[in-house]
């Protein structure tokens, strides 16, 4: 069995009565690179929060490297902290606030010297050292507050939107960085970002949360293309929503009456009668020419093309006036200028139809890494 | 032709800036001038009063001499003032010293109570101070006094068999100033203590500091500024406060400001007192002086 840095077992925090975080449990290897997304006020802080010491839980456990926590004070934690409103100490250098946590471990000096000026070359922030924090920009605040707590190399590091404030440029190479030295030093990464992007691409595994619970734990893989209810396909990357009846039921596949259409889906424990609901990426739609030629077709009229980057977005509203996005990549997409509300016909492979449950009160969990 | 042009433009924009600086200049002016009145009429005129006579003569029979004379500085080359201003800034330096000490736990846990408490926990630090100081000292003396309540509560229970002599000499003076004086170290302290960000101290203890380290490391260097500001409206007015060593203090340790009291209404020297004054006020610029130098830029005073 893998070893665990952080074991969160049915953990509860409630403000006057309010739950903010709501019997989670997520166990966190060795190493691992967990983010949670969700989004504001879901719980993300307060469960960081809970992981460092600062709040103590309502009920249930927090383990560190298998040890229960209940009685050990933030200082005594080996786990460090990136704030998400930066917390440094006014009344300090940019040197001394990312000195401060190995001077409590009494360092020597020269080692401090060394590694904090590693850490704000990582940071790109060399040369200011001696700069008080409120002669620096938002940005540059943002990154001593990383290198603070990275400079301790803890066993954990928790990071709350640590990048929240840095232009895309700057953002796109500390992620780079930022994911090579959690690699390098074996750092148990929990991050919190509102970037998915971001969260997809840094990230070993993500829990998305929504109201103070997890609704799904998995590779960014499994909760990009297997999203387990309404509220992660939705929230994850841009996707379509189909409601419809279960119409028949066969073996691996069941078929979906949607508009009109008997649209087959993979069967994933349906029953017959049942309501369901599809979500389908707007790059797995195609444009169909004919009935005949597909399983399917779902009929809707043209609205507008809108060019984002090398995609073609193009919306299509259906006969219930939902609308359905549908991307192509540019080269593939007709050329001609099409009218408006001329007719066209929607298909899929079914493969690519994910069946979503309505959310919350039927979570499954993806634990494997 | 460019050039000039540009030239009469810059010309311009500055005539215009300089009007605008004018405007506000008067607004400035007639915003101000109430307090300059004040100033004037209430600090002004008075200090040069006493600036004037304690350049003249007294009289045979008190009063003044309009004779014009250095002698009363001179005299006060004598190393028996040179000790009375001396034990005055002791005194007012352990009043400090104490106010401190007392006064920064008690700010701190007001600062960090419910916010339902709080305002009741200043209000009690303030209340006292609406009566009248000179009726609270005697309420001390009650307390002190060799038939006093302390000493007749201790004869009583037998802790003690005659009465300990608690009025009367410089720890009474002590206990009075440091009690009429509490609440001025208490507010600023309170002020800047209130003012801390709490997720520094999260992230000190994030970092591994203990909540003493904490305390030495954040908490203190950031509430410097109103233990200055504490230090200097404690000091400053202890050192002026002369009914207290009068009334609790006997005649024994004579003080700065009894001896300038004394020359008013006791030897009827008013140059003499005048002349102490200035020093006393001299005493007191200093202290501001080093104040505003140590505290560096304006923001960082915290006088309430
Ligand atoms: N100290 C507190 N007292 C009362 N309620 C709180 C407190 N801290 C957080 N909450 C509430 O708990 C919920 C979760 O807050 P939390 O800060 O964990 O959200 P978050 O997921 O970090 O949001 P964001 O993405 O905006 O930072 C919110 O509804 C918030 O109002
Ligand atoms: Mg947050």
């Amino acid at each position: 069995m893998q070893e665990m840095a952080v074991q969160l077992v049915n953990l509860d925090k409630e403000f006057e009565g309010q739950h903010a975080v709501e019997k989670i449990s997520l166990d966190i290897a060795k190493g691992e690179f967990l983010t949670f997304l969700g989004p504001s006020g879901c719980g993300k802080t307060t469960t960081l929060r809970m992981i460092a010491g600062f709040e103590d839980p309502t009920s249930g456990w927090i383990l560190l490297d298998g040890k229960h926590v209940e009685n050990t004070p933030p200082y005594a934690r080996n786990v460090n902290t990136v704030f998400q409103s930066y917390a440094l100490f006014p009344h300090m250098s940019v040197f001394d606030n990312v000195a401060f946590g190995l001077a409590m471990k009494k360092v020597g000096k020269a080692i401090i010297k060394q590694k904090v000026n590693d850490a704000l070359g990582l940071v790109r922030l060399d040369g200011f050292s001696g700069r008080k924090p409120n002669q620096l920009s938002g940005g540059q605040r943002q990154r001593v507050a990383i290198a603070r707590a990275l400079v301790n190399s803890p066993n954990v590091l928790l990071l709350d939107e640590p990048m929240g404030a840095l232009d895309l440029k700057l953002r796109k190479q500390m992620q780079i960085e930022l994911k090579r030295l959690q690699k390098k030093l074996g750092i148990t990464f929990i991050y919190v970002t509102h970037d998915q992007e971001e969260a997809l691409t840094m990230s070993d595994r993500i829990a998305v949360m929504n109201e103070g619970q997890i609704e799904q734990v998995g590779t960014p893989d499994q909760i990009y293309e297997h999203p387990q209810s309404k509220f992660v396909a939705g929230f994850i990357g841009e996707t379509n929503l189909f409601k419809g009846t279960v119409q028949s039921v066969n073996g691996d596949y069941a078929l979906l009456e949607l508009e009109g259409s008997r649209v087959p889906i993979i069967n994933n424990d349906l029953t017959l009668g049942e309501e369901a609901f599809i979500a389908v990426r707007p790059e797995r739609i195609d444009f169909a020419h004919s009935q005949q030629e597909n399983s399917f077709v779902l009929s809707g009229w043209f609205k507008e093309q809108i060019y984002v980057g090398s995609m073609v977005k193009s919306i299509i509203t259906l006969e219930n006036g939902m609308e359905v996005i549908v991307n192509e990549p540019v080269g593939r997409s007709a050329q001609a200028v099409l009218q408006k509300d001329r007719q066209r016909l929607l298909t899929w492979d079914p493969k690519h139809a994910i069946v979503v449950k309505d959310g919350r009160n039927n979570k499954a969990y993806c634990s494997e890494v | 032709m460019k050039d000039n042009s540009g030239v009469l433009t810059t010309v311009l924009v500055e005539d215009s800036g300089k009007s605008e600086v004018n405007s506000k200049k008067r607004e400035l002016c007639a915003l101000i001038s109430p307090v300059v009145f004040w100033m004037v009429v209430f600090v002004a005129i008075p200090l040069l009063l006493v600036v004037g006579v304690s350049f003249l003569q007294r009289g045979i029979y008190g009063g003044i001499e309009y004779q014009v004379t250095i002698n009363n500085y001179i005299r006060m080359f004598n190393p028996m003032y040179f000790r009375i201003i001396w034990n005055s800034v002791v005194l007012s330096f352990f009043t400090t010293i104490i106010c401190l000490i007392l006064g920064y736990p008690f700010a701190y846990f007001t600062a960090r109570a419910p916010q339902k408490i709080r305002g009741m926990l200043l209000m009690l630090t303030i209340l006292p101070y609406w009566t009248n100081s000179l009726v609270r000292t005697y309420a001390w003396i009650i307390l002190l006094r060799t038939e006093g309540v302390i000493n007749t509560i201790l004869l009583n229970i037998g802790v003690i068999t005659a009465p300990i002599p608690m009025l009367y000499n410089e720890s009474a003076v002590l206990i009075g100033l440091v009690y009429v004086l509490f609440p001025f170290m208490v507010l600023p302290l309170y002020t800047s203590i209130e003012k801390l960000d709490r997720s520094l101290l999260e992230a000190a203890s994030d970092l591994g500091a203990t909540p003493l380290k904490a305390f030495f490391k954040v908490t203190l260097p950031l509430t410097k500024s109103g233990i200055l500001a504490g230090a200097v409206m404690v000091f400053i007015p202890s050192l002026g406060y002369f009914f207290i060593p009068d009334l609790m203090g006997g005649s024994k340790g004579l003080l700065i400001s009894n001896l300038i009291k004394n020359q008013f209404l006791t030897a009827r020297d008013w140059p003499f007192g005048s002349a102490i004054s200035i020093i006393l006020i001299a005493i007191t610029l200093i202290i501001i002086f080093l104040y505003f130098r140590n505290a560096g830029s304006k923001e960082k005073l915290e006088v309430f």
